[in-house]
């Protein structure tokens, strides 16, 4: 029987939830070291490896440690208003404030090249942003995923019982996806609307 | 073994949950702290969810300002003409009424249906995979 939307254990607002996880990963080490390149950083990541997880998340502890944070996520469909947005960020921003952008390497060369030079005239404290390719700001992490982490993912959403059920499919999923895990989740979110996912 | 009352509630008319567009919306919130909030907010509206990004509509709002640590109110709204709830495989659109306190944001949400005959749009109603379903 086919799961509606709303009862699909891979929907969207439940995947947001889910928390950044590595087997190397330490928040202080992340803390320490973004507070070393004086609050200076780039999340680094191929497509579907928890850089926006990342990236929330940072949000949050920069918040919760009283920092202002200014913040963007960019997209493909709003391309033409990102450089404006993220200038507009920067002049608003002072000695408490961090800016963060998300999808910093969609800006184009020239676009960044405008964002970069900003935000050294700005009064910000702090510039973190995520991007697919290195060289952009020096690296604070590098994303990366694993059929271990997928599986403890996948068993967070649906339950250790039926995770357990669902290995060979994960794993089969993680290779045509090439540790794409976004895309595994995607694959597993019409899996469950067919049916074919018993929870 | 006592039930622990949460702090906060939101009771609906003869605990109704299933409404006709432009249906007026009525009911009882209250609340329960140890200190009094600095206001309460209660609302009115829609979001998706399933595949995509949410999308989230907020229709009314009422404000209670400067409320008591432990108190109840009457609400009236009365609910638009759309969009209906309706439930399908890649997205569902889901009515709601949030209560929230401030600053501490503490929310309670209660889960509503609005669409013609106080039924929710089944897009898959008529699927031949799952056999004809009774509306």
């Amino acid at each position: 029987m086919m799961t509606a939307a709303r009862d699909n254990p891979f929907r969207v607002e439940r995947l947001h939830r889910l928390r950044y996880r590595a087997a190397d990963h330490d928040w202080l080490a992340v803390m320490r070291k973004l507070e070393a390149q004086r609050y200076c950083g780039a999340i680094v990541g191929p497509h579907g490896t928890g850089k926006t997880t990342m990236f929330l998340e940072l949000r949050g502890r920069l918040e919760s440690a009283g920092w202002c944070v200014r913040h963007h996520r960019l997209s493909m469909d709003d391309l033409g208003g990102a450089v404006a947005m993220s200038l507009r960020m920067m002049d608003a921003a002072d000695a408490r404030t961090i800016v963060m952008l998300d999808g910093a390497d969609l800006l184009g060369r020239f676009g960044w090249w405008r964002v970069h030079r900003r935000w050294h005239h700005s009064g910000a404290k702090g510039f973190v942003i995520t991007s697919h390719r290195q060289g952009l700001l020096p690296t604070l992490l590098q994303t990366g995923t694993s059929l271990a982490v997928t599986h403890e993912l996948v068993g967070e959403l649906v339950g250790e019982r039926a995770a357990e059920t669902m290995k060979a499919g994960v794993a089969r999923l993680y290779d045509e996806h090439r540790g794409n895990v976004r895309d595994v989740l995607r694959s597993l979110y019409d899996a469950a609307a067919r049916g074919q996912v018993r929870v | 073994m006592s039930k622990v009352k949460p702090p906060l509630q939101i009771e609906t008319y003869e605990n109704r949950v299933h409404y006709a567009p432009g249906d007026a919306l009525e009911g009882l919130v209250s609340w329960r702290f140890d200190h009094p909030p600095e206001r309460l907010e209660l609302r009115l509206f829609w979001f998706t969810t399933g595949k995509g990004d949410k999308d989230v509509d907020i229709v009314s709002r009422m404000s209670f300002d400067h409320p008591a640590s432990v108190d109840s109110e009457i609400y009236s709204l009365t609910l638009p003409h759309g969009p209906y709830s309706y439930s399908g495989r890649l997205t569902s659109l889901i009515w709601a009424l949030e209560l929230i306190s401030k600053p501490d944001n503490d929310t309670v949400r209660l889960e509503l249906v609005m669409g013609p005959s106080a039924r929710e749009i089944d897009l898959y109603q008529y699927h031949a995979d799952d056999q004809l379903r009774q509306p």
